[in-house]
């Protein structure tokens, strides 16, 4: 087999099951030397608060509007609410000639709708405005620092205790104004439609439309949904503040 | 000669996955989906048939742990030798929820890998509901214990991980009653190490536990199961954490033979 009828066959397979165009079409290099930075090491400052002055470099400015126009490309067209710029969190990082964005949909952002796992992507870029690696959520396996004795990391745990969640020492470590009556217990639920079918989109569940105990930032804009990514529709709502770079 | 080998290897291994990757209309076993151009489901049905009941939420992660990364390109350690893109392309994340029944048992409901996010090689994600829809208790009457998924190639935790579990802790409890004791809700990413398609081997999964703050790592190495807490997570504010590196052995635990 030579390379260059492999690399036709897997040409050929992969258009053969094209769904949609990706919107990540700026080129990039994916220099995979580049080691991510990492995000959530320490508290993050929130550019936006009320009052408050901020001065920002324009190579940052750049960076961000580079990795937001990749992500989510400004086609002209409306978007469902997960897939506006305004509706992601950026966070960044400057390291010597390379910025780091990292972007995610919050919850809160498209009125908490959405229960998503995974997918938030980082992008290297450069001071001089080139994408120097774009990297998804889950890409890379996690590494491990060491490695004890016999191989096994860690303290041995017999398989009927796996995945407990009673450690002693552990305290609460959650807001507290998470706590629903002083207590850790769910709320009284609306019963749901007895059939398991598929209701309209967005429609709204008893539960995700029964209210946050956070206290709203104001920008969820309940919008008008879509079946799956690709076709706009008519914006139902307001689109929600511009997001700057964020605390997460 | 041993060039045109491996090419040819890398031909077949690439073609099969593909396949398998283009064949996300297929049905399968276990797995649920909105219609084609409907809407998302709000509900997964359940329990999952064939699983359970479980006694324990440990027999039933186990268990749930295996049925998850026996699904189609969920573990993708085997496409290593394959590009970034490729790898993204042909893998895919499931997700459900294990939870607990008025008869004190546990249950995984069917799983789905909807995603309103992923596009061809792009993100991987799976958007799971805030509900299971088990016919045989009355509405409301389920305890959610963990929100299940797999990382086809092995990564920790995600923001939006973190970000799910404790959106749905606020809907649906931080903890539930069980006749064993209090549990407490977590989000679960299951891995495989294997390097061979086929059935994966349940390696581990990672685990973030919102009332103690834990983010632990769990390890299957040869039947020996070790817990690590690689960090804690701490909010600065009511949306807002960041995450405090600690490598240390899961605090009281028990030392077994191996």
């Amino acid at each position: 087999m030579r390379t260059g009828n492999l690399s036709l066959v897997l040409a050929a397979v992969l258009l053969s099951c094209v769904r949609s165009p990706s919107p990540f079409s700026s080129s990039t290099e994916n220099d995979r030397t580049i080691v991510f930075p990492e995000f959530y090491e320490r508290m993050a400052i929130t550019v936006g608060s009320p009052g408050e002055i901020y001065d920002m470099d324009g190579e940052i400015l750049r960076a961000i509007t580079i990795a937001a126009n990749d992500f989510s490309p400004p086609d002209g067209k409306a978007k469902p609410c997960w897939k506006r710029q305004e509706s992601q969190r950026y966070r960044v990082i400057r390291q010597g000639d390379i910025i780091f964005v990292q972007i995610y949909l919050h919850p809160k952002s498209c009125g908490r709708k959405y229960w998503i796992l995974d997918g938030g992507v980082e992008y290297a870029i450069s001071t001089d405005g080139r994408i120097l690696r774009r990297r998804f959520d889950g890409e890379e396996p996690y590494e491990p620092s060491d490695v004890g004795d016999g191989g096994v990391k860690g303290t041995l745990v017999p398989a009927s205790e796996v995945g407990r969640t009673d450690w002693p020492g552990t305290s609460p470590a959650i807001p507290s104004s998470w706590l629903d009556a002083g207590t850790y217990y769910p709320r009284p639920e609306t019963p749901p439609a007895p059939d398991a079918g598929s209701p309209p989109l967005d429609a709204g569940s008893p539960l995700l439309d029964a209210g946050s105990p956070l206290p709203d930032a104001g920008s969820s804009t309940p919008e008008a949904g879509l079946p799956d990514g690709g076709t706009p529709a008519p914006d139902a709502g307001t689109p929600p503040a511009p997001s700057a770079p964020d605390a997460g | 000669m041993e060039h045109e080998s491996k090419l040819r290897l890398r031909y077949l291994l690439a073609s099969t996955l593909l396949g398998l990757a283009c064949a996300s209309a297929t049905p399968i076993e276990g797995v649920v989906r909105p219609e084609p151009g409907g809407a998302f489901l709000e509900s997964l049905p359940g329990p999952m048939p064939d699983f359970g009941p479980f006694d324990t939420f440990s027999d039933a992660l186990l268990a749930a742990c295996s049925e998850i990364l026996s699904k189609p390109n969920a573990t993708s350690r085997h496409a290593g030798a394959l590009d970034d893109q490729l790898r993204l392309r042909i893998s895919t994340e499931y997700c459900g929820w294990l939870y607990y029944t008025p008869d004190h048992k546990y249950e995984m409901s069917m799983l789905t890998d909807q995603s309103r996010l992923d596009a061809p090689n792009q993100r991987k994600s799976c958007e799971l509901p805030p509900r299971v829809n088990d016919r045989r208790y009355p509405p409301g009457s389920l305890k959610y214990i963990f929100a299940l998924h797999n990382h086809p190639f092995g990564s920790t935790l995600s923001k939006f991980d973190i970000h799910f579990i404790v959106s749905a802790g606020q809907e649906l409890g931080f903890e539930a009653e069980t006749r064993a004791g209090k549990v407490r809700i977590a989000v679960i990413a299951f891995f495989s190490n294997s390097s061979q398609p086929g059935r994966p081997a349940c390696d581990g999964f990672f685990q973030y536990v919102p009332l103690t703050g834990q983010l632990l790592k769990w390890s299957n190495t040869g039947g020996r199961w070790s817990c690590e807490q690689t960090g804690a997570i701490v909010w600065d504010a009511p949306e807002a954490f960041h995450i405090e590196k600690r490598t240390a052995p899961c605090s009281g635990s028990t030392e077994v033979a191996p």
